[in-house]
Formats: C-alpha cells, structure tokens, sequence
C-alpha cells in the first residue's frame, strides 16, 4: 500500500527549508517560489538531500535555473522527472527542473531547497510537493 | 482497481477553469484547445494546483517560459502528458491552428479539498476567450489490501 504525503509551507521570511519524513519516500514532484526583498544581490537555489549525521555536507543536490536577481521579483519553478531543464528563469519567471523517476529520500534524511549566496534571510521562501511512502 | 474519470469542459467565453474532486485522484493527460479573441495580448497557459487555503501549491507552464506567448486571433492546442518531449513554443504560435506538447508529472495527484485550475496566466480576456479543456484522472478504488497485493 502507498501512503500519499503532501509536504510543503509558506512561512515568510526564510530562504532555507528543510523536510524530513518519517518512512523512506519517493519524490513525485516539487514547487517553489522565492519573493525577493528590495536587497540586491544574484541568489542561487538548490534542491539537496543532506544525511541527518552530517547535514550540512550534502549528499545530492540538484541546482534550480540560473540567478534570481530583480529585487521585489517572485521567481517560481517546478521539479519533476521527465521534464527538461531550463538554465533561465523565463517570462513568466518560471523555470523547469528534471528530477529522478526513482528519487527516494531515506527515512529521517533532509531535503533542503535554500538559497546558496545566501543575500537576505528576509527573502520568502516557498515549497510545496508531493512524496509517495510504500 | 482503478477507475477513469473524464475532464470534459467546453464552456466558451473563459480561459480560467478550476475541477474538483471528491476522491483522491491522478492526472493522466490533458488537452487544453484555446481560441484568442482580437484583444492585444499575449496569453501565457499554465496547469496550477490550489490548496484548500487558496494558495498555488503546484505551477506548471506550458512548454518552455521563455517562449512568447499566445497572440490575438490565434487558435492553439496544448497537450500536456507524462513522459512526453515538452515542445520549445515559438515556431508553433506564429501561425494559428497549430499545437504542441508539454510535460506533466507522472505521479501528479489531487485530494480532495484541492483544485486543479488551468488558466491564461497573464489574464488577457479572460471572460472571452474560449478555452476547451478534456482529459482524463484515476482514481484507485481498491481497498488497500488489493493495492498491497497489486505491489507483488
């Protein structure tokens, strides 16, 4: 039987966000948005997946478009297997990021989308996806 | 076992169409046929998922998002599906009655409480243009001692 998690938040004001499951779970897709504060400045987001006994060496990780730079922009992409990767933040803002078909993430281990340049905390962060536990 | 549901929409006169359902369901494939009026405009399709709080918990864009737009007076359809090659846009608007192809993901569900909305991102004549949208979800209806044993 396959268990159908709903993982994500909103909360404002953070540019790093960890997940952690309960049971080993496949990774069906994943959304994010990032709104940028007035502070210039070129940030880098990544998806990594960080092993609880070393977490901040990751162990995986996959990069999210190019820079997001426009202060007061929100920057949007989605991450799912199949699709193709887009190197720029398109008209819309958005940008496409391939994912493994079979991308399992152990139990207990992080999943981490954050900002690398780390240029403002206050930026607002958001992830939302859907993960399968069997 | 598992049971198809049809999307059949083909109101005219909107380009912003939400479905519900009151079971947990998939995304198979959808066909998204959208007719501009004459309104300068460049239309901007996208498949979204809203939350029972209203917020976009999901946001996909048609093809790629750096592709221009759908103009005025075009007719264009999109087919979006798992697995699929995602088409780049621009040859395919320049002339009307053309299509392309985009990708969803495979394992893309909708509980309820949750919304499935496609609309013209941009909001161009939204309450005029006309947008047809069908495809199809599954829902498992099994009991779980059945999809334990489907697992085998």
């Amino acid at each position: 039987m396959s268990l159908l998690i709903n993982f994500g938040d909103s909360i404002p004001n953070a540019t790093s966000k960890d997940y952690t499951f309960p049971v080993a779970v496949r990774i069906l897709w994943m959304f994010g948005t990032i709104t940028l504060t007035g502070t210039a400045g070129s940030r880098k987001l990544q998806i990594g997946v960080y092993d609880p006994l070393s977490p901040t060496e990751r162990r995986y990780y996959i990069p999210i478009a190019n820079t997001a730079t426009v202060p007061g922009t929100t920057y949007r992409w989605i991450g799912f297997p199949g699709t193709a990767k887009d190197s720029t933040f398109g008209t819309s803002m958005g940008a496409q990021v391939p994912i493994a078909y079979d991308w399992y993430i152990p139990e207990g281990w992080i999943l981490r989308i954050n900002e690398l340049a780390a240029i403002d905390p206050l930026d607002d962060l958001t992830v939302y996806g859907q993960a399968k536990a069997e | 076992m598992s049971t198809i549901i049809d999307i059949i929409d083909l109101t005219p006169n909107d380009s912003n169409k939400d479905f519900t359902w009151t079971q947990e369901v998939r995304l198979l494939w959808l066909l998204i046929d959208l007719r501009t009026t004459a309104t300068v405009g460049s239309r901007r399709i996208v498949v979204e998922l809203i939350g029972p709080d209203g917020e976009v918990r999901c946001w996909i864009p048609i093809g790629e998002d750096v592709s221009p737009g759908i103009a005025a007076s075009k007719r264009c359809t999109h087919r979006l599906t798992p697995g699929i090659f995602r088409d780049f846009a621009n040859p395919v608007f320049v002339t009307p009655d053309t299509d392309m192809s985009s990708v969803v993901p495979e394992g893309f569900y909708i509980v309820p409480g949750y919304t499935l909305r496609i609309r013209d991102f941009n909001g161009i004549d939204v309450a005029a243009d006309d947008m047809d949208v069908t495809g199809q979800v599954e829902a498992d209806t099994a009991a779980p001692v059945a999809r334990e044993a489907k697992l085998l």
